[in-house]
């Protein structure tokens, strides 16, 4: 009769420790199949005409060098599709900025697929002398208003324009 | 010069009637479709694409081939407003026209891609419960027997130790 309360009380105390080591395994499992959530973001940025980050124009001749060429990169990491717009504007470079209150010059859409890098290269000619301050500002569609709404995304180039 | 009682609810119903279908003349005279080639349109239809696209995704659907459907829609879009801008209505016409029609085929791609993705889940579900169960039932099996053979073990040392202690007594 002994023996039988000792088998018993071993059985629950083997249940127990069971249950324990499935559910601790089980947290485990989940925690290292659960990625860390990462912070969603977008960023835009521009090269040079060989792609780089660096030897950008900055003194332009009129009639000589004032038409150069850069490459404008979006990159789109907010964990889902992005349909997104780049606005081109050219300000004299004491109005606000963050966005530009100034007319875009050239616009260009895509669609983003997560974590996909859209590079494009784009051609600007400055006909006027003084300081100009390119910029480029990434605007994403809101699904839910339909419309464009600015990122926050931004960054911009110093130019400065004489004559020849 | 009295107005007979049925003449009023008439001439009522008529006033009405008139202003409906001047209403409706209005609609239906929307000038979007003149005046940009359809721009507009193909815009509302791209915009539709997208938020469906949006919409799968969110439901576990792999969207790479809708985004390609998607930016050439796009593509069209933006020709078509380059042109509508020039003052080529019919050509901008005919883009926008692709637009729409690779912007619907995007609309029923991303429903098949919903159910596809539905089914995967699905399928996923019964295979982890599956696995779980499977393994549940394998630590389980594992954990007696590995009691069994360690019981075993502590009963043959014991017995060892006995049999040690008997031939040293004797």
């Amino acid at each position: 009769m002994s023996s039988d309360k000792m088998g018993e009380e071993e059985k629950t105390v083997a249940v127990a420790v069971l249950s324990a080591i499935i559910v601790l395994a089980s947290l485990l499992v989940y925690t290292l199949l659960t990625p860390v959530p990462q912070k969603p973001f977008v960023s835009i940025y521009y090269l040079n005409s060989e792609k780089k980050a660096e030897n950008y124009p900055e003194l332009l001749v009129l009639g000589e060098n004032n038409t150069f060429l850069l490459w404008v990169g979006v990159e789109n990491f907010m964990g889902k599709i992005e349909y997104s717009s780049v606005l081109v504007k050219v300000s004299n470079g004491t109005g606000q900025v963050d966005p530009s209150p100034a007319d875009p010059d050239h616009s260009f859409e895509k669609v983003l697929l997560d974590k996909e890098t859209w590079g494009f290269p784009i051609t600007m000619t400055m006909n006027q002398t003084g300081n100009h301050r390119v910029l480029f500002e990434l605007w994403l569609f809101d699904e839910f208003e339909n419309i464009f709404i600015y990122s926050r995304s931004w960054c911009s180039l110093w130019l400065d324009v004489i004559e020849s | 010069m009295k107005m007979k009682l049925w003449l009023n609810p008439a001439i009522i119903i008529l006033v009405f009637m008139l202003v409906n279908a001047s209403g409706n003349l209005r609609v239906h005279c929307s000038p979007e479709t003149s005046t940009n080639g359809g721009v507009e349109e193909a815009r509302v239809k791209f915009w539709e694409a997208y938020n469906a696209t949006v919409e799968a995704e969110r439901d576990g659907a792999e969207v790479g081939e809708a985004v390609k459907k998607l930016n050439n829609a796009l593509d069209y879009v933006l020709q078509a407003q380059h042109l509508a801008m020039q003052g080529d209505m019919e050509h901008a016409f005919l883009l926008t026209q692709a637009s729409i029609q690779l912007s619907e085929e995007t609309l029923v791609l991303t429903q098949e891609l919903k159910q596809q993705a539905e089914n995967l889940r699905y399928t996923r579900s019964i295979i982890y419960i599956i696995i779980s169960i499977a393994l549940l039932i394998l630590c389980i099996c594992a954990f007696f027997i590995g009691r069994r053979m360690w019981k075993r073990r502590q009963q043959k040392k014991f017995m060892d130790m006995r049999v040690k202690g008997t031939v040293g007594s004797e």
